[in-house]
């Protein structure tokens, strides 16, 4: 009977009651609505259990017809204000635990991008601290759905934006449009995309402005769209039909020897600077118009260094509050002599990399040779590298007939 | 008095409704032999270890046994535990 939960946070009192007749007692008690229960006879004695609140309607019928009550055991809530009292502080002190966990757990903290590989980073972000979510921003003052919706209206390039907040750290997790590429769907010419020298044309739509052993510079027509009708050379003059010239979409292959050059050097001294592994951080607070060296040591313990400086700021209303972090790295330069042979043999390497970045993966050397353009006298070595390949210069290209 | 009861009996017979309701007769739930439910009872006359009198409408209610608690009291409603040897209805 009774909820015993409900009990607890009301308080309830275990009394003894004392003289003749307990049964007139408790009667009297239930019918003032007093509920009483675990009324047990303990030799003349009578325990019961009252609440709290019907504690003082029964003292008043003990007095009134002459029994004696007595107090044995207090419990539930409101019988722990003496604890409580006595551990003011700590339960302050837990108090304010959850009270700061929960505010330092309302702001976002940190912004992470993720999913972009042409919008820049920065531009997102920037984007998204228009709208309200940066570090420090209170999570309360923007809605996720408003900043994804202002997100897509803002950059025309995304898709999709999705994001998140997890703990402190809002996640922006977004799609970028795959724009379709621009296929010339009118007429179009085939035009060299390369400097070379024609050595196959196949035509398969057009007409063909070159021929192999033609040098062509990049941009020259080389199958054309526009089709100049030929007198038919089975037919007499006479019998000619007049025909107009056409536009077609130009289409074909054209394979040309291209030239490529690629240009690499060493010094026979070489200095060279590279990173030791000695590290140095020193750490500074940064509070509102001022910033605190929280270093004992001011001086680096190597001459060279290279710094890097990271900085973790929140932004308050009162100014800047974070900490900033200056790591020093050791640099160590590096005198290396290198014989001729050695030399030359690193420029030519610099030389092959340069020229092999202005090719094609896909085009097919056919000759190749190395020129070094320095003089013996001059303590760095020069190398040219010159290579030839035959490659598909062809490139589409729209003519723009609205312009006639 | 005695007429009106009969009555109402009659009504309540007719009606079907149950007469604990009407005639506000005792209502005895009796669970094992350990627990019992007393439901319009009038008061207690005696209560001790091994024996429990309860005031009903009519006569009273008189339970023998050992170890008796009165798990709880309520205006109309009593709650009893104990090890139960005999109930009996006296007037």
């Amino acid at each position: 009977m009774g909820n015993s939960f409900f009990d607890r946070i009301g308080g309830t009192i275990k009394v003894t009651l004392r003289g003749k007749n307990q049964e007139r007692a408790i009667n009297m008690a239930s019918t003032r609505g007093v509920f009483l229960w675990d009324i047990k006879k303990r030799g003349d004695d009578l325990d019961l259990k009252v609440r709290a609140s019907g504690f003082s309607a029964l003292k008043n019928i003990a007095e009134e017809n002459g029994y004696e009550l007595e107090i044995r055991e207090k419990s539930g809530l409101p019988f722990f204000r003496t604890v409580i009292r006595r551990r003011l502080v700590f339960i302050g002190g837990a108090f304010l635990f959850v009270v700061a966990m929960y505010l330092l757990s309302s702001f976002v903290w940190s912004v992470e991008v993720g999913g972009n590989k042409t919008v820049p980073q920065e531009r997102i972000i920037v984007a998204a601290a228009r709208h309200g979510v940066y570090p420090g921003a209170p999570k309360w003052t923007f809605s996720r759905s408003k900043v994804e919706a202002a997100l897509l209206r803002e950059i025309d390039d995304l898709s999709y934006v999705q994001l998140d907040l997890k703990g402190v750290k809002a996640r922006i997790k977004v799609v970028e449009k795959i724009i379709p590429r621009q296929d010339i769907d009118g007429p179009g010419n085939i035009v060299a995309r390369k400097n070379g020298m024609v050595e196959t044309v196949l035509v398969l739509d057009g007409q063909a402005r070159v021929r192999s052993g033609d040098v062509v510079a990049k941009g020259d027509i080389l199958i054309s769209g526009l089709v100049i009708p030929e007198p038919s050379p089975y037919l007499a003059p006479e019998e000619q039909e007049e025909m107009e010239p056409g536009l077609v979409k130009a289409r074909g292959e054209v394979k040309a020897r291209v030239w490529y050059q690629g240009y690499g050097e060493c010094r026979i001294k070489d200095e060279h600077q590279y990173l030791g592994h000695k590290k140095q951080s020193r750490f500074y607070l940064i509070i509102p118009g001022r910033l605190l060296s929280l270093n004992i040591r001011q001086t680096a313990s190597f001459p060279a260094y290279d710094r890097s400086v990271r900085n973790h700021v929140l932004s308050t209303r009162w100014g800047e509050v974070g900490v900033k972090r200056v790591v020093l790295r050791e640099k160590i330069k590096q005198v290396t002599l290198y014989s001729e042979h050695e030399a030359l043999d690193r420029a030519q390497r610099t030389a092959w990399k340069d020229l092999k970045r202005q090719m094609d993966p896909a085009s097919h050397m056919v000759t190749s040779r190395v020129k070094m353009i320095s003089s013996p006298s001059e303590p760095i070595i020069r190398v040219k590298v010159i290579a030839e390949s035959v490659e598909n210069i062809a490139a589409a290209q729209p003519i723009n007939t609205e312009a006639k | 008095m005695d007429k009106k009861r009969e009555a109402i009996k009659h009504m309540a017979d007719m009606l079907e409704i149950p007469r604990d309701l009407v005639l506000d007769l005792p209502k005895l739930t009796i669970t094992g032999r350990s627990e019992i439910h007393l439901e319009n009872h009038r008061g207690i006359i005696e209560y001790s270890l091994n024996r429990v009198r309860v005031n009903l409408s009519r006569g009273y209610l008189e339970l023998e046994g050992d170890a008796f608690v009165i798990k709880a009291l309520l205006p109309d409603e009593l709650y009893i535990s104990g090890e139960i040897r005999s109930i009996k209805y006296l007037d």
